[in-house]
């Protein structure tokens, strides 16, 4: 018998195989797959489109973008967090959204949040990271409780079907890279991406019971498993003077001098002491 | 034979609420300890490490096991940077490093588990709730033993915040289930929980105190 | 568009051959609550849908659901969908309640002086009290969600246990329509759900 984590793990390991019976699925049944290697790319694409079609588009789209798809190191390490939503564009005739999950056997995408009101959006354009894929409808009773919350759900198969006066005229998935890959590449890390994003790991535990992670990723270990994704000013300038002025406890203490006078509410902790523990600890004369 | 320990303060106790490192130095020293404080001593890399960038994260832990060299027992106010220290140290390789992670403790499990002691002759004639570390008890067995302290019940601690790396407020809807518990202090043992609970109460002017666990076992 | 350099490269970083067939997947393990009773699903069906900003009306015939959906419309006009169990109670025959659209200009028209919307759903969901709907050119989205009120009329049959039963009796069945909804709770609008 299975967890939700060898689930995920099977998907990853053979996700080749699922992306290509979700693409057959849904291409049989008149959607359209696109594979986009970044969230860039996904923005570039939807302003093609809506240039075509003449709709006009946010200044934002962009972020927009990133929220409806940060990319997994992204989203773990704490960047936009809306992953999931939707968007409502061009006077309601477009419509982007994030999957939560993608159904390979069934070629349906599964969204969550509200139904589009009436006749819907002329066009629905599904925007998700290649890891989520599902192999069966099946796994949805197990993997939905982790996401739906109170929200209502809705799987889409394709676009409108003969005889149907209402549904997209056309849907589109995107299926974005964003970065995957390489953390495929890497057992070490490929179960990173068996998240799911339900956020219990970014949200602070409730008394005294530790998060635990539904698909088994070691949580603590996250920022270690994605160091090398990340932008890489963290190897940069700053990075390293953190840690040049951590070994030199001189410097350190002027700086946190220095931290502790400008101290600015923003920062959301209360005004410091106008003593460090160690000018206190001297000066009574303490060893 | 004396019994030794060495304060491992850590950055953000030392830089902004020294009260904690002071406290627990003075509960070390009620429960029969001889208390240095090695002045070479700045961070253990969390906060870098949590950030994403292992290579300074460990350059810190490196540092540590200098400046920690032949020190004893290392007990420190914070329950995360003890499990960074843990839990990282003994990745870096080398004998001395997982030689470290083996003596440093967090403050409240080396009372009940090194010092053996859970009464430390406090007295906090207040109504508390307590936040929990997650896997740790001893916290909770230590404050049972403070005369006159009142535990309060504080199911739902969602909306703490976070420090480093992702930056979080704590939620308004927390300081008011903390108001609405009837405590005066909240009782912790994360430095780091306690400064954003301070900000968030000060911004909202609700009288409430965050307290570390070593302030209330400090007093009488 | 299939993207043969992304899957090359993916295949090489999972180690795979193209058409490499998969190893078995992994059962899921569904909690099947087959051994509830009927007046255990419709209670916890009621708790968790009212819950939720839901009105839950159960009746005895579908002469009383008639009299029902005449007190909800309180002589405003509906459309309803042009389901044969809609017709089976009656529904479609009743004053005020417009149905049989031909096609979508009329529908668009009759849409937009009705107030109610009548449909029924696939199913049931007690566990989570969520109701199962799928749109079909019989019941197109345009009744189902487009306006304010919604009154959704189904047999007491259709109350499965939870999503684990639905899928485990019938796995492929989302795959054959165009949409399904989980509606969980009233999501702002004003539903009613009678149960015959
Ligand atoms: S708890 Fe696990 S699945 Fe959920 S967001 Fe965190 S890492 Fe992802």
């Amino acid at each position: 018998m299975s967890t939700p984590a060898t689930v995920r793990h099977h998907v990853l390991t053979n996700l080749d195989h699922y992306l290509t019976e979700l693409e057959e699925q849904l291409t049989a049944k008149g959607g359209k797959v696109v594979y986009l290697r970044s969230v860039e790319e996904v923005a570039d694409s939807i302003e093609l489109l809506a240039r075509e079609k003449g709709w006009p588009l946010p200044a934002d789209l962009r972020q927009q973008m990133e929220r409806l798809e940060p990319g997994v190191a992204e989203y773990l390490l704490g960047g936009p967090r809306e992953a999931g939503g939707s968007l409502l564009l061009a006077a309601g005739e477009l419509r982007i959204a994030s999957a939560a999950y993608l159904i390979a056997e069934a070629g349906a995408v599964c969204l969550i949040g509200p139904p589009a009101d009436g006749a819907g959006p002329r066009m629905q354009i599904v925007v998700a990271g290649i890891d989520r894929v599902l192999p069966r409808m099946r796994d949805v009773a197990v993997f939905l409780p982790l996401l739906a919350g109170e929200g209502s759900v809705q799987f889409l198969t394709g676009p409108r079907r003969a005889g149907e006066w209402d549904g997209p005229e056309e849907l589109y998935v995107y299926l974005v890279d964003g970065g995957r890959i390489p953390l495929l590449a890497d057992p070490a890390k490929r179960d990173v991406l068996r998240c799911v994003r339900c956020g219990a790991c970014l949200s602070s535990p409730p008394d005294g019971s530790p998060v635990v992670c539904p698909v088994g990723i070691d949580l603590e270990n996250i920022p270690g498993l994605l160091r090398r994704e990340l932008p890489p000013e963290t190897s940069g300038w700053k990075y390293r003077l953190w840690g040049f002025v951590m070994r030199r406890p001189r410097l350190y203490e002027f700086a946190g001098r220095m931290l502790r006078s400008f101290w600015r509410e923003e920062w959301g902790v209360p005004e410091p002491p106008a003593k460090s523990f160690r000018q206190t600890w001297r000066e009574e004369g303490r060893k | 034979m004396t019994k030794r320990v060495s304060l491992f303060v850590t950055c953000v106790v030392d830089q902004l609420m020294p009260r904690a490192a002071l406290a627990m130095a003075d509960v070390l020293t009620r429960v029969g300890y001889d208390v240095e404080f090695r002045p070479a001593q700045t961070c253990c890399g969390r906060s870098v490490y949590e950030m994403g960038c292992r290579e300074q994260a460990q350059a810190a832990g490196a540092y540590c096991v200098d400046v920690f060299a032949g020190a004893g027992y290392v007990v420190t106010p914070s329950t995360a940077c003890a499990a960074t220290l843990r839990k990282r140290l003994p990745e870096q390789g080398g004998p001395a490093a997982a030689e470290l992670a083996g003596r440093v403790w967090e403050f409240s499990r080396f009372l009940v588990e090194i010092a053996r002691v859970e009464d430390v002759g406090a007295r906090f004639e207040h109504p508390v709730v307590f936040q929990d570390a997650e896997g740790l008890n001893g916290g909770r067995r230590l404050l049972a033993q403070v005369k006159g302290l009142r535990l309060l019940p504080l199911p739902d601690w969602a909306g703490s915040g976070s420090f480093w790396g992702r930056s979080e407020p704590v939620s308004p809807a927390l300081v008011d289930r903390i108001a609405e518990s009837g405590a005066s202090h909240v009782v912790g043992m994360e430095p780091e929980r306690l400064l954003l609970l301070r900000g968030a109460f000060a911004k909202r002017d609700r009288g409430i105190e965050a307290l570390h666990l070593a302030e209330v076992l400090a007093s009488r | 568009m299939p993207d043969d350099a992304l899957f090359e490269t993916l295949r090489a970083a999972l180690g795979r051959k193209r058409f490499q067939k998969p190893s078995t997947p992994p059962e899921p393990e569904l909690a099947i609550r087959n051994y509830w009773t009927g007046e255990e699903r419709l209670q916890q069906f009621r708790r968790a849908f009212t819950g939720r900003g839901g009105h839950l009306h159960v009746v005895s015939s579908a002469e009383e659901a008639r009299s029902l959906i005449g007190d909800l419309q309180a002589g405003q006009e509906a459309i309803a969908a042009s389901l044969p169990w809609l017709a089976e109670c009656g529904i479609l025959d009743l004053a005020g309640v417009q149905s049989g659209f031909t096609d979508a200009e009329l529908l668009r028209n009759a849409g937009r002086t009705a107030r109610i919307g009548i449909i029924s759903c696939h199913c049931l969901l007690a566990e989570s009290g969520t109701v199962v709907l799928r749109s079909s050119p019989e019941q197109p989205g345009s009744i189902g969600f487009g306006l304010p009120v919604t009154v959704i009329v189904a047999p007491r049959r259709k109350l499965l246990g939870n999503l684990d039963e639905l899928l485990q009796m019938n796995p492929r069945s989302f795959a054959s329509f165009r949409e399904t909804v989980l509606l969980n709770g009233s999501e702002g609008r004003d539903i009613h759900l009678i149960l015959i």
